[in-house]
């Protein structure tokens, strides 16, 4: 059956594709083409563009995508986590499971405070 | 056991209808739904003219975006502005794979054993549908770049690092939803609310989850990488016609997809009221042409009052400054995130 | 058919890891790592690991290209600003081939014990319900260990960033935008 499943969203992949692209082809198709040198340039507000075309962004972006990959991550790891937690429950093991999830959960937010603390989520983030 | 030739025909049908009522029935009309109370909230009224009501108003700026000229702006990177619409409608058409829209069913006796209206029963379910949210980070961020444009690159930036912010707090709840559910299926986790809604346990996750689906579709209050005001439309600034059509036509998608989640998780999907389920009033949702079509007709109401209350909230909150809003994401949303886990997971086992 | 498939996916996957390290643009480089990430993702499907292909793609794939993506649009970089010579790329297409081909005689030796344990379809082999179970069951401290070592890596997070709040780091764009 999963072969089957998996086909499934293949056929959806490739649908989502033609979408796209069959709707971009119809606007080339079917578009009124009236061009003047105009309407190349950038637009910024009707003004001619100024400034430096490789001006530096603030490194603070990186830093949100560096902690984005260490949270997701810490997520995946809570979900075995989480769907295990209604068997250990009702086998008897809640603590031991409740005590697991609950020191990985502190071991993280230890992280976060230390994000925090750091002032690495102020500003930008 | 079924027919395989039925079943494959059982799925392109799934797949056929999902497609052309995301695609061609809600978009549209949320559309119009947005520019009608756009207009009831702002004293005046919305488009009223092309059709009744203005209901073919969608219709209408649909076939004026492909006729409009496909024009190419000078210095962009083309490939990759021809790529970024491309790359923004796939993961919106792909997480419709794991939602499904009804009860398992045999249509009336059409099928031997029920079968679900989901295109494809993974087994990994819920985090299918969060790997395609993750992976629609890329229409924007390339649109952004491709566009040669610095205010499209910092609009694009800004609107990924939101995204992938507020998918942090989404994902945390989510977990929280999948402890009390026992099961990432997301068949099964609508068949655990028979009893209780899982709002009502879950009622903090909730409140981290709907502000987070809402940064995560750049929606008002969190739309400021799209701010006028300061950098022009943001990342779509140098889009027209159609391409700019397709990014519009995945945001509202998404919206739908996440909506669809919402009542899924939290509002016991096509189960009735809590606590009162359908077989309880007599109706057979699962072997009746139209139990099915009020269970469905249910669910669909409920997603639909979700995608009202996105248009609602927008037209009637400020939008957040960016600071703000990251500061809504790492410091609040995703602390309450995790102490709710504990929380739930505390009642769990010592209650 | 199965066979077909895998050589297809396989044989996709090399061309655009290829690809990735050949071209000299990194925006492209990134695409085609996206593509190759979705492949490898196909692979782990064909063998049943569920939950791994989709953790592929959610890390990988929706988090470190994301990272690698974000460093392209900060830096802005150009072709030209990170290419080598031509002999590295020589001597590195050499190795490369090399060193694809020595793997691959091992795994040609070693093919059969590889198919003897591959797991039966139909099995709830890679499903995540397995998966969860063998770690909470087996694998508890491992999972403990791994929260120990994301928190290490946060703190190197904060060691990488940490600056004295100074004026050398806000650029013009952030400012003014910030001002208007």
């Amino acid at each position: 059956m999963q072969i089957f499943d998996y086909s499934g969203v293949l056929i959806l992949l490739i649908l989502g594709v033609l979408t796209g692209v069959g709707a971009i082809l119809a606007s080339e198709i079917l578009g009124s083409r009236r061009y003047y040198p105009r309407k190349d340039s950038p637009y910024e507000c009707g003004i001619p563009s100024e400034g430096a075309d490789n001006t530096r962004f603030s490194v603070k972006f990186y830093l949100v995508a560096v902690s984005f990959i260490l949270f997701d991550i810490e997520t995946i790891f809570l979900v075995p986590w989480a769907i295990e937690f209604q068997n250990y429950l009702q086998s008897g093991e809640g603590i031991f499971i409740f005590f697991i999830g609950g020191l990985f959960l502190f071991v993280l937010t230890l992280g976060l405070i230390y994000e925090w603390r750091k002032g690495l989520l102020d500003w930008n983030q | 056991m079924e027919d395989t030739t039925i079943l494959w025909l059982f799925l392109l049908g799934k797949i056929v209808l999902f497609f052309s009522v995301v695609f061609g029935a809600v978009a549209p009309i949320m559309i119009w739904v947005e520019r009608r109370v756009a207009g009831l909230v702002q004293d005046r009224y919305g488009p009223n003219r092309v059709g009744p009501f203005g209901l073919l108003q969608s219709l209408a700026d649909g076939i004026k975006l492909i006729l409009k000229e496909p024009l190419i702006p000078q210095g962009v990177r083309k490939p990759y502005y021809l790529l970024a619409p491309i790359l923004a409608v796939v993961p919106a058409a792909l997480s419709f794979a794991v939602i499904p829209f009804g009860p398992p069913t045999t249509l009336g006796g059409m099928f031997e054993t029920p079968q679900r209206l989901q295109i494809a029963n993974l087994n990994v379910g819920l985090i299918f549908v969060m790997t395609v949210t993750s992976l629609s980070v890329y229409g924007v961020a390339l649109a952004g770049w491709a566009s040669n444009n610095k205010f499209s690159v910092m609009g694009a930036l800004r609107a990924s690092a939101q995204m992938i912010s507020y998918e942090l707090a989404a994902g945390l709840a989510i977990v929280s939803i999948i402890m009390l559910s026992g099961s990432v299926d997301l068949m099964r986790i609508v068949e655990s609310q028979a009893g209780l809604w899982h709002i009502f346990p879950g009622f903090l996750a909730f409140l981290v989850f709907l502000p987070a689906i809402y940064a995560e579709t750049n929606r008002t209050p969190f739309d400021l990488p799209e701010a006028e005001a300061e950098l022009v439309v943001g990342y779509h600034t140098e889009y027209s016609g159609i391409k700019f059509g397709l990014f519009f036509l995945s945001e509202y998608s998404i919206m739908t997809t996440v909506s669809a989640i919402a009542v899924l998780l939290f509002f016991g999907g096509w189960n009735l009221l809590p606590g009162l389920n359908w077989a309880d009033i007599g109706i057979d949702i699962q072997n009746s042409m139209i139990g099915t079509l009020i269970a469905v007709s249910w669910f669909a109401a409920k997603v639909a009052f979700f995608l009202f209350l996105f248009v609602w909230v927008r037209w009637t909150l400020p939008r957040f400054r960016y600071d703000q809003l990251m500061g809504l994401g790492w410091k609040t949303l995703l602390p309450i995130a995790i102490f709710n886990i504990l929380i739930i997971a505390g009642f769990m086992v010592f209650a | 058919m199965m066979e077909f498939a895998f050589y297809l996916v396989a044989g996709l996957m090399l061309l655009s890891a290829g690809l990735v390290a050949f071209r000299p643009k990194p925006i492209e480089s990134a695409l085609w790592l996206i593509l190759h990430f979705f492949l490898t993702s196909t692979l782990y499907v064909f063998i049943g690991a569920d939950f791994v292909a989709v953790v592929q793609l959610l890390v990988y794939a929706g988090a470190i290209v994301v990272l690698i993506t974000f460093v392209i649009l900060l830096l802005n970089l150009n072709p030209q600003e990170i290419s080598g010579g031509e002999s590295i790329r020589w001597t590195s297409t050499v190795l490369f081939l090399c060193s694809l081909g020595a793997v691959l005689f091992c795994l040609h030796i070693s093919t059969p014990s590889l198919l003897e344990k591959m797991p039966a379809p139909g099995s709830s082999f890679g499903s995540i319900e397995a998966f969860s179970r063998t770690m909470i069951q087996n694998y508890s401290w491992s999972f403990e260990v791994a929260g120990f070592l994301l928190l290490l890596a946060l703190i190197g997070v904060g060691l990488l960033a940490y600056r004295r709040p100074s004026t050398r780091d806000h650029s013009n764009i952030e400012n003014k935008s910030e001002a208007a």
